[in-house]
């Protein structure tokens, strides 16, 4: 019964599309419960549409007309909901649970809406033109649409698949390929298939006899053409991806210190991912913090006016910068002159590439740290920093600049705009006002106030014009970086030296255990100017009016996944003392398989593929019966010709086949197969038919070596048979 | 909860580490240029010595370490407090003090209760190691041991594991052990096991025999309410708060003042809740705790007092922001919810929408009462799908300018109702599956974060029969008259789902008449609503009825996609402003009865067109409204008409 239902004479390929669309069900269950959990079980609901596909598969190929399908669905569905509402009637209340039916007809309705929706689909697969056209454009769509969403190279989500890639120890991007490789294969041989399937349909059922060796080599070039693509496009997905990530720009602040540079870009703050940068580890309580909840890791600063915008000056002015990549060590010299600080260690634990270490300022020291998972972080350091601790409030009073700098370093941080506005604009906001701290916050407050965050200005800049006028003294309407230039330029008119600083910007509050996950969303570029006695202290704009922002919430899952990470191990917390704890094991973290599970996985699947081809060969040799003998002996046969490329062709009867086999070399088993079929007594002998399947092995056997190795390596026969062909 | 009973042993732990001279780290930095290892790597403990950069702590003890540790512990810097208890562990792996001050940290601070029990785990095993299997005879020893059964109980009791919890409280009594705290920590387990009489009758011995009387006679309100004795649990809770306020500036009142607020609010005395709700958010250490905010703002807007509910909310986050380091996940997606519902009924649909959809995707820390992530989560899907079909109906009034917005106006329409459709399915499976058969049914559950007048909307799609009967089963032990009401409005919008109007139009009239008036205005209002889809909208009982909620929800009618009857009298109408208003949310009325009017009026800029909408004897209710196409000006009209405008505060 099951047999018949899922095979069709008329259908080449018939159970091959079934199939393909079978797993398709699967995935498309097993991804939404991923995406939004269904409340039903993924498995149950891939019967359900399983159960849809077979079904209207099998009465596609019957005379029942789409109406009738139609009231068939209709008449199922009022069946249902009809019987529910019977049993909800006598049953409900007699139980102590009232819901007992209404909870089963929830988890019956996703199941049956399930099969109808594939159902529909199948149906229209089998009986509409231009449905697998369809098909393949709504399988397009949604490839676009799952990958779209990684068009920054990060894998966020499946989240198995991204944890699949950090256990694996495979990059993100190459997890990406293989996964979108593995979902075009899947496309591209379903559309195969089903474009096989549904031909007859378009052509009338005719019988086509196969042209042996071109099908072989049809096949192998498109699968050298297929791996080239793949190839090709892999290269140059990471080229690309090198490429933008060498810039690494996010909310318009880019990474590098190159002399001369610039890392910020003032177009666009887009590209601002939620992609994870780093994990950093509070080693102690910063409760003086004058920034609270905010905590500036500064990774760089810019002091050099290049006559168009702010660029990295080099070591010879900014030297509390520790100016090291993440995987070097740094020791700096305290000011002990400076105002209230306070020791604060971190542990940095970088997840995305940096060119340069970042930390609160002043890093005194960094150091390098053992790094507790090299496939997740990139590298692991420990800053050692004397951190602000000095209240806001308490600058107010204060000088700027510092009376230690030689006249070289104080030209340089006051270093000026070419542009009077600038000048004009400072003096017109700072009138009557003596202090310079007052004067700062004056310049801020003008800034809060009229300034509107966006992440797109959109100005129409000449690439050698300066690019801060248009938001200065045009639309007010621009992101960090236009905020930190305009600042920078009026404090440096009213004789403040002052610098850009960038890094990151985060939310302490949004920490869990001192652990902080950094995004490259939380880029950041900000102005500082140097107070006298307390060093160079962030003067950041926060706009009142946003018209755009990136913010997005943090990852808490992964922050808790990370934190996991940097747990104590077995030699200091064993995992037998809570071996038979209950509640130990996380209910919401899914199964990934590790690296040894994935490989006995493939062995097994090597194993088991090779088996059938074996079965295939030499099955006929445990065959119990003459007969058995003799139609396993015809399929050892045929499976080997299928390996060199000749197939019987759809349409064509087994005699026809032999005939047309090389030599005829299958016709004696064929004529041995036929006699037990049809024979009103067969009388075979066993060893006769050995002897015949002998014979038919033996002619096939005097081709090249080569040709013997490749015909013993093909998978065609193997493919064929899972498939459901026939032989 | 757990942290306020746990930080005691904080202290107490202090106390069990004699304070020697305390010099605060200096944490210098090292000195040397060479690359170290990380001091705490778990996988190089014994390596520690050679590597470590040259520190103060370098050169002390573990027990110097540990000491310095639960100082800091108690001096409210536990990250400091962290990295020491590491060290001490890198110097002495075998000091069980310092894993078990890890995993109070952990269990207090973090909340990360699997690595809290793992710590707790060890520390047993090197304490039975040093000093051997118990019993001890040494009073200290004793002291230890009882410490650590109870975080181990604390640990499985946050994991959920109540039978292992109650395990280690009765290995705790088997070793003779006695603490104040023992009664209310059994009754509380005990509790999560549904024995509620025992539980009852733990706390009340505990009582008796001078168990902790904050926590306890907290722990017996609770378990007295649960036990549906409100008069015995507010009277407890009268003492438990009496208690807490002689303790001084240590007293935490706003505690069993929230509980007793529930008890009045599940008992539906809402001046005596409000009052008590009031004075614990009023207290220092009620403001920052979101429950007595929640509580009150919930109660506001059954009664449609959403300014007095916003005002609440602002005054929590107000008083949360002079704790920046408090985690936002801590409240962030009730604040939402509580902000979405008031955005909602005031007419601000997108915004709730948004809210909504934060308040489903961030995780919420809970007590170990009752609440749960279900809860919250039954409670977000259910206002999203309402938030959703509110929107379809504003969108339904609304003049498109272009065809694009046209076109995407018929697009959100259409995945809006499949969306809410899914909601709601959604939310019904969660309230059968996960909350036990509609556990929340009982109305005011203080469990539950739903909003009753409205429930009756997600229930609709139940089986009719099972319903009925699972609401009469619900009536038979629920003696509360006033909860009546709501299962009349449940049972009738279930009816009208399934298509029997005379049923469910006297259900709804009987809960218009019967809802307590300025306290059930919710209810009535969505009554109200309910009751007028089944009126044709040129009688006079819809125009009735349209005016009574226009004059207390007026956003409401807009919401729930009624149209105002009223006189309009745009002259010649050469613009069609009659058809824009008459596909907007209004509809034209003749005869009489004081019906508000929409008259055509002077704009203000030359080339626009103005409304003004007047009501006889309400001249708070006159508004003008411009614009430069029929379409626009109909849509300001409706907006500042049917739209409170309330100030965006607060997380999203």
């Amino acid at each position: 019964m099951i047999r018949s239902w899922l095979s069709s004479p008329h259908i080449p390929w018939y159970r091959s599309v079934l199939i393909f669309r079978s797993i398709g069900v699967i995935l498309a269950a097993y991804l939404l419960n991923t995406m939004e959990p269904l409340g039903t079980s993924p498995f149950l609901i891939s019967l359900g549409g399983i159960f849809g596909v077979v079904a209207a598969s099998r009465i596609a190929q019957t005379r029942v007309t789409n109406l009738a399908f139609l009231l068939a669905f209709a008449a199922a569905t009022t069946l249902v909901s009809l019987v529910f509402g019977i049993f909800n009637y006598t049953l409900s209340g007699i139980t102590p649970d009232y819901f007992s039916i209404s909870r089963l007809q929830l988890h019956a309705q996703l199941c049956l809406m399930a099969m109808f929706i594939t159902a529909g689909a199948t149906w229209l697969f089998w009986r509409a033109r231009g449905a697998v056209t369809l098909e393949a454009i709504v399988l397009a769509a949604v490839a676009i649409m799952v990958f779209a969403g990684h068009r920054n190279y990060h894998f966020d989500r499946p989240k198995i698949v991204s944890s699949l890639a950090w256990r694996l120890g495979i990059p993100h991007l190459s997890m990406l390929i293989v996964v979108g490789s593995a979902v075009l294969g899947f496309m591209l041989c379903y559309l195969y298939f089903a474009s096989q399937a549904v031909r007859p349909r378009a052509e009338g059922v005719n019988v086509q006899f196969s042209r042996s060796r071109r099908g072989l080599v049809f096949s192998a070039l498109l699968l050298l053409t297929l791996g080239g693509v793949i190839y090709v496009v892999q290269a140059a997905l990471y080229q690309h991806y090198n490429t933008a990530m060498l810039a690494r720009v996010s909310n318009g602040v880019g990474m590098g210190e190159n002399l001369g540079v610039s890392p910020l870009t003032f177009q666009s703050a887009l590209g601002s991912t939620n992609q994870p940068a780093g994990l950093i580890r509070l080693e102690g309580d910063y409760s003086d913090n004058p920034f609270s909840p905010m905590l500036y890791l500064r990774e760089s600063a810019l002091s050099q006016f290049s006559g168009k915008e702010m660029v990295f000056a080099g070591r010879a002015f900014d030297t509390d910068l520790p100016v090291v990549s993440p995987q070097s060590t740094f020791t700096g010299k305290e000011d002990t002159e400076l105002a209230p600080r306070t020791p604060l260690i971190q542990s940095i634990y970088t997840l995305a590439d940096h060119d340069s270490a970042f930390a609160v300022d002043y890093p005194l020291s960094i150091v390098q740290l053992k790094n507790p998972n090299p496939t997740r972080f990139k590298s692991a350091y420990r800053a050692y920093s004397v951190a602000p601790a000095f209240p806001l409030s308490s600058l107010s009073n204060l000088e700027v600049g510092d009376p230690r700098w030689t006249e070289e370093v104080k030209s340089h941080y006051l270093q000026l705009h070419a542009d009077k506005r600038y000048k004009e604009l400072a003096e017109e906001l700072t009138k009557g006002i003596t202090n310079p701290v007052e004067k700062i916050n004056a310049l801020t407050s003008y800034l809060n106030r009229t300034s509107i965050y966006t992440l797109t200005p959109n100005h129409n800049v000449d690439p050698q014009s300066d690019p801060v006028v248009p938001f200065l003294f045009g639309d007010h309407r621009g992101y960090c970086v236009h905020f930190a230039h305009a600042l920078v330029y009026m404090f440096r008119a009213l004789g403040i030296p002052a610098r850009i600083g960038t890094g990151y910007l985060t939310d302490l509050s949004q920490a869990k255990d001192g652990h902080i996950l950094l995004r490259m969303s939380d880029r950041h570029a900000w102005a500082e100017a140097y107070i006298k006695g307390t060093g160079w202290v962030p003067f950041d704009v926060q706009p009142d009016q946003v018209e755009s922002h990136a913010d997005t919430q943090v990852d808490t899952k992964l922050l808790e996944e990370l934190m996991g990470s940097l747990e104590p191990g077995e030699e200091i917390l064993p995992s037998e003392s809570t071996k038979n704890e209950p509640g130990m094991e996380d209910p919401e973290a899914t199964w990934i398989p590790n690296k040894e599970i994935i490989l006995w996985a493939a062995l097994g699947c090597g194993v088991f593929l090779v088996l059938v081809k074996v079965t295939l060969r030499h099955g006929w040799r445990l065959a119990p019966t003459a007969s058995g003998t003799a139609r396993w002996g015809y399929i050892s046969v045929a499976s080997l010709l299928y390996d060199r490329g000749i197939s019987r062709a759809f349409g064509e009867t087994r005699h026809q086949f032999s005939l047309r086999s090389p030599d005829r070399v299958l016709l004696p088993i064929t004529d041995l197969v036929n006699h037990s079929t049809y024979a009103a007594h067969p009388s075979l002998n066993k060893k006769e038919v050995a002897a015949a399947i002998h014979e038919a092995h033996k002619r096939l056997a005097g081709v090249p070596l080569w040709r013997r190795v490749v015909t013993a390596l093909n998978p065609s026969s193997i493919t064929n048979a899972l498939g459901g062909g026939t032989w | 909860m757990v942290t306020k009973y746990l930080s005691p042993l904080c202290c107490l732990a202090l106390l069990l580490s004699p304070v020697q001279t305390f010099a605060q780290d200096a944490q210098q930095p090292p000195s040397q240029e060479k690359s170290v290892d990380d001091p705490f790597d778990p996988f190089d403990i014994f390596g520690f010595d050679e590597l470590t950069p040259s520190t103060d702590d370098k050169n002390k003890t573990a027990e110097e370490l540990i000491r310095e540790a639960s100082l800091l512990l108690a001096t409210a810097r536990p990250l400091d407090a962290r990295t020491k208890l590491l060290k001490a562990i890198q110097k002495d792996p075998e000091e069980y003090r310092a894993y078990y001050l890890l995993s109070g940290y952990y269990l207090i601070h973090v909340g990360h209760y699997r690595l809290a029990l793992k710590y707790i785990r060890r520390a047993q095993e090197l304490f039975e190691k040093k000093n051997g299997k118990p019993p001890y005879k040494s009073h200290l020893l004793q002291l230890e041991h009882g410490n650590l059964i109870y975080y181990l109980s604390q640990c499985r009791l946050n994991l959920d594991n109540y039978q292992g919890s109650l395990d280690a409280l009765d290995e705790y009594h088997r070793f003779g052990y006695h603490a104040e705290w023992y009664p209310g920590a059994r009754s509380w387990v005990l509790m999560k096991l549904g024995r509620l009489p025992e539980a009852i009758k733990v706390a009340r011995e505990g009582l008796l025999s001078g168990a902790e009387s904050g926590r306890t006679l907290n722990m017996l309100g609770i378990l007295l309410s649960m036990n549906d004795q409100p008069q015995e649990s507010l009277e407890v809770f009268r003492q438990a708060i009496a208690y807490e306020f002689s303790q001084g500036s240590d007293g935490q009142p706003a505690t069993p003042l929230n509980n007793a607020g529930e008890v009045y609010k599940e008992i539906f005395d809402d001046v005596k809740a409000e009052s008590t709700f009031l004075r614990a958010t009023s207290l220092p250490d009620g403001c920052e705790h979101v429950l007595p905010s929640l509580n009150l703002t919930l109660l506001y807007i059954e009664q449609l007092k959403t300014n007095a509910a916003l005002s609440t909310m602002d005054a929590f986050q107000r008083c949360i922001a002079q704790f920046p380091l408090r985690n936002n996940e801590e409240h962030a997606a009730l604040v939402n919810l509580a902000r979405g519902r008031i955005d909602l009924h005031t007419g601000n649909v997108d915004r709730a929408i948004t809210r909504f959809e934060t308040a489903l995707q961030g995780t919420q820390w809970f007590g170990k009462i009752g609440t749960n992530q279900d809860d919250l989560l039954v409670a977000a899907t259910i206002s999203l799908a309402q938030a959703l079909l509110r929107q379809n109906n504003l969108l339904r009034f609304h003049h498109p300018e272009t065809w694009r917005e046209w076109a995407k106006q018929k697009e959100t329409i259409a995945s809006n109702s499949i969306r809410a459709w899914w909601l709601m399915r959604r939310a019904r499976q969660i309230l059968i599956d996960d909350l036990h058969d509609i556990e929340d049914l009982t109305i005011r559950n203080t469990d539950s974060l739903l909003e009753y007048p409205t429930l009756g909307e997600a229930l609709a799609g139940l089986s009719s029969s099972a319903l009925s009967r699972r609401i009469e089963a619900q009536r038979a032990k629920d003696p509360r008259v006033i909860a009546g009401g709501f299962y009349d409005a449940y049972l009738a919008e279930n009816e009208m789902s399934w298509l029997f109007p005379s049923a469910s139009n006297e259900k709804f009239e009987s809960v218009m008449q019967r809802g307590r008036e300025g306290f059930d205005t919710l209810l009535k209002t969505h009554a109200t609503l309910r009751r007028m889809s089944t009126l044709a909208t040129d009688s006079e009982r819809y125009r009735e009825l349209a005016y009574r909620v226009f004059y207390t929800a007026a956003p409401e009618l807009r919401n729930y996609g009624f149209r105002l009857p009223v006189r309009i009298d745009v002259g010649s109408d050469p613009y069609s402003l009659r058809s824009a208003l008459e596909a907007g949310p209004f509809r034209e009325a003749t005869g009489e009865g004081s019906l508000c009017s929409i008259t055509a009026a002077d704009p203000s800029t030359p080339g626009k067109l103005a409304l003004r909408f007047s009501c006889p004897g309400q001249s708070s209710k006159n508004r003008l409204a411009e614009g430069s196409t029929p379409g626009e000006v109909v849509n300001k009209l409706s907006d500042v008409l049917f739209r409170e405008e309330i100030r965006n505060v607060g997380p999203n």
